[in-house]
């Protein structure tokens, strides 16, 4: 068991160091600089070549690695050239709204998802069934920022009946202490969660969907009816404690959906959180905050990973008998 | 006589196709009873219709894609079952009839302990405290003859071998003391040594507990080890019924006459063998389409061409009671060809 665990920080130590890798040199790939894009110079070349040396930008891209290599293993994530403090305290501030907004939308996800997989597996290819999976397919086949924009405009735009954009309202709630202030917080959430979420969810249902088809099927689910069972026992006690098992995989996998679709989500319903910092960083040119949120990011995902495969061996006796 | 247990009439189960382009009639127009404590042996090869017939006692067959035809009647303890409401029908499942499958390896539910699984039929149908439960399936599991119950009730199923996990099932479906256990293939998908300790364990139980057992199997030696009468099915039909002495001194069906020939025997002697084993020329017709007439004509060397045309009625060979040995086969009234052919 300890070797395992021990595999898998490996492996995930790896991952996070190949993200940080990838992006950095990417980033310094693109073109532009932190002074400007390459035929806008809106600062003058004298200053621009200063603030270069004065941030180390003009060193050899190898030693630049380096560097920022040394100073992320002592806990030094760099200073944002754009918003001009520490990356750690603009991260400080977008991570909690990340994960209040990826956590809510998780939530939807799952709940909705399995909710709607296990019904249409139990009223497979009648009607219920096929009217939810098409309308899965249908909202899984859209992009996320699209979705966002159109719920926004009926909802936010036309109807009046959620707010278009922030998450609060900066003038009655700028903090959260009172009753009023913590519905206001959920106002703003509703929508960015639940595009996020339904997509997420979509996606879910199908997999349940098809997983308890395949668990239905199975000699022990006639074996739970034989002995007298409810159906409603047999499909949500014997069938779906089987058919939870790929779900948990899928867990883990909803991961990088949220990070990245939280990116596209975050810019339109204007969330400060760490995709809209990545999105503003990248046109900023603000290399520190980029890598930092890309190394976030990788850290998300591979911590997700991992939980599934822990939730999964507890979860599954075969495989908690064969690690202890 | 007495009165029988499960009365099964004119049963017929079709299933509809994939394509939809046909109707498989599994089991189509079977009739037999059981009585209460004896053994009935259901035997016939794979595809023959009994694994479905007796699915269809406890209303087993996933619908779609199959479905037990209006006009069929099982009738048990006095009531029809395929016309019970769910609710009704559950307080039979597991509770009067139980029911032990095939492949003990995928029977079982992989994520719940032994214990739990064989508890919850004494939970849902007596009523039992979780504790007293478990305390019960303690007691099935030495009755079933596993060693240390106190430990094993706390097992899963993957940590047992095939024939403890068949004897998991038997504990799982005695637990509510049924007055019908259906056991289909109980035997098949375990090592010959097993296979004669887990048939010595149901027939100790059947003794103990008093209840009439179904057992269904394509081994005719099982049968003549276990069962009190027999009843052959061969393409949807029973074609023989009889006491099991009877049956195995007097075969009259061709296809009951096949199957006995091609069982090997511990005492044939080397030299009545001739070489090789009998085996039946041609192949089960499929269901989809049953051959006119009788429908183990083409594979059988007495036809002739009313059994190309007229489907032979189960005719009474006149074994003591009216019933008591029934043939499918127009053999039974024009006896001669028989001894022709011979």
């Amino acid at each position: 068991m300890s070797a395992w665990i021990v595999r898998r920080l490996a492996a995930a130590i790896a991952i996070v160091l190949a993200a940080v890798t990838l992006t950095f040199f990417l980033l310094h790939l693109a073109g532009g600089s932190p002074c400007g894009q390459r035929d806008v110079q809106s600062v003058a070349p004298e200053v621009c070549a200063r603030l270069r040396a004065q941030f180390g930008l003009d060193r050899p891209i190898w030693e630049q690695y380096g560097k920022y290599l040394w100073a992320v293993l002592h806990g030094d994530l760099g200073q944002s050239f754009w918003q001009r403090r520490p990356v750690i305290a603009a991260l400080g501030d977008a991570m909690p709204n990340t994960l209040v907004l990826a956590g809510t939308a998780l939530l939807i996800d799952f709940t909705l998802g399995l909710a709607l997989g296990v019904y249409q597996a139990a009223r497979a290819r009648r009607f219920g069934d096929i009217a939810l999976g098409n309308a899965a397919l249908f909202v899984n086949s859209m992009p996320t920022f699209w979705l966002g924009l159109v719920l926004l405009l009926v909802f936010g735009q036309w109807l009046h009946l959620v707010p278009v954009g922030g998450t609060h309202d900066p003038v009655l709630c700028a903090r959260l202490d009172s009753l009023h202030c913590v519905g206001d917080r959920l106002w703003h959430l509703a929508l960015p969660a639940l595009t996020l979420g339904l997509v997420g969810a979509a996606a879910t249902a199908r997999y349940q969907r098809a997983a308890m088809l395949e668990v239905i099927a199975q000699d022990f689910v006639r074996t739970a009816r034989a002995k007298g069972l409810r159906e409603r026992r047999v499909l949500l006690v014997h069938a779906l404690r089987n058919a939870l098992l790929p779900s948990i995989t899928l867990f883990g996998l909803a991961f990088p959906f949220l990070v990245t679709g939280a990116v596209l989500v975050e810019w339109v319903f204007a969330w400060p959180g760490m995709g809209w910092l990545a999105v503003m960083a990248i046109g900023q040119r603000d290399y520190p905050v980029v890598t930092a949120t890309a190394l976030v990011a990788s850290g998300m995902v591979t911590v997700g990973n991992l939980l599934a495969d822990v939730v999964y061996a507890a979860a599954d006796p075969r495989i908690r008998v064969r690690g202890a | 006589m007495t009165e029988p247990l499960l009365r099964v009439r004119d049963l017929k189960t079709y299933f509809v196709t994939e394509h939809g382009s046909g109707t498989a009639r599994a089991v189509d127009g079977v009739s037999f009873e059981v009585y209460p404590g004896e053994t009935l042996g259901l035997v016939g090869e794979s595809g023959c219709g009994k694994t479905v017939t007796s699915l269809s006692i406890l209303r087993l067959i996933p619908e779609p894609p199959g479905h037990i035809r209006p006009g069929s009647f099982i009738e048990f303890e006095g009531r029809n079952l395929l016309t019970l409401a769910p609710r009704e029908l559950r307080a039979i499942r597991g509770n009067r009839i139980a029911m032990i499958f095939q492949e003990p390896m995928t029977s079982l539910n992989p994520v719940f302990t032994v214990g739990d699984q064989i508890a919850e039929a004494a939970i849902v149908h007596q009523g039992l405290s979780r504790r007293r439960a478990r305390a019960r399936a303690v007691e099935m599991l030495k009755l079933v003859g596993i060693p240390d119950p106190a430990e094993r009730v706390d097992h899963y199923p993957h940590q047992m071998s095939g024939g403890m996990r068949q004897r998991v099932m038997i504990a799982m479906a005695l637990v509510c003391h049924p007055k019908l256990l259906i056991a289909d293939e109980p035997t098949t998908a375990l090592d010959v040594t097993i296979q004669a300790q887990i048939l010595e364990l149901l027939d100790r139980l059947q003794r103990d507990l008093g209840m009439a057992v179904m057992l269904i199997t394509h081994d005719l030696g099982v049968v003549a080890g276990t069962a009190d009468r027999v009843v052959v099915m061969y393409a949807g039909e029973v074609v023989e019924q009889a006491a099991t002495g009877e049956l195995f001194a007097r075969p009259l069906h061709p296809y009951t006459e096949g199957l006995m020939a091609s069982v090997p025997r511990i005492d044939t002697r080397v030299s009545q063998v001739r070489g090789r084993l009998h085996s039946i020329p041609g192949q089960v017709p499929a269901a989809t389409a049953w051959p006119a007439g009788c429908r183990f004509h083409p594979r059988c060397p007495y036809a002739w061409d009313r059994c190309r045309q007229e489907a032979p009625p189960p005719l009474d060979a006149g074994a003591g009671e009216p019933g008591a040995h029934t043939v499918r086969c127009w053999l039974l009234t024009e006896p001669q060809r028989r001894s022709a052919r011979a």
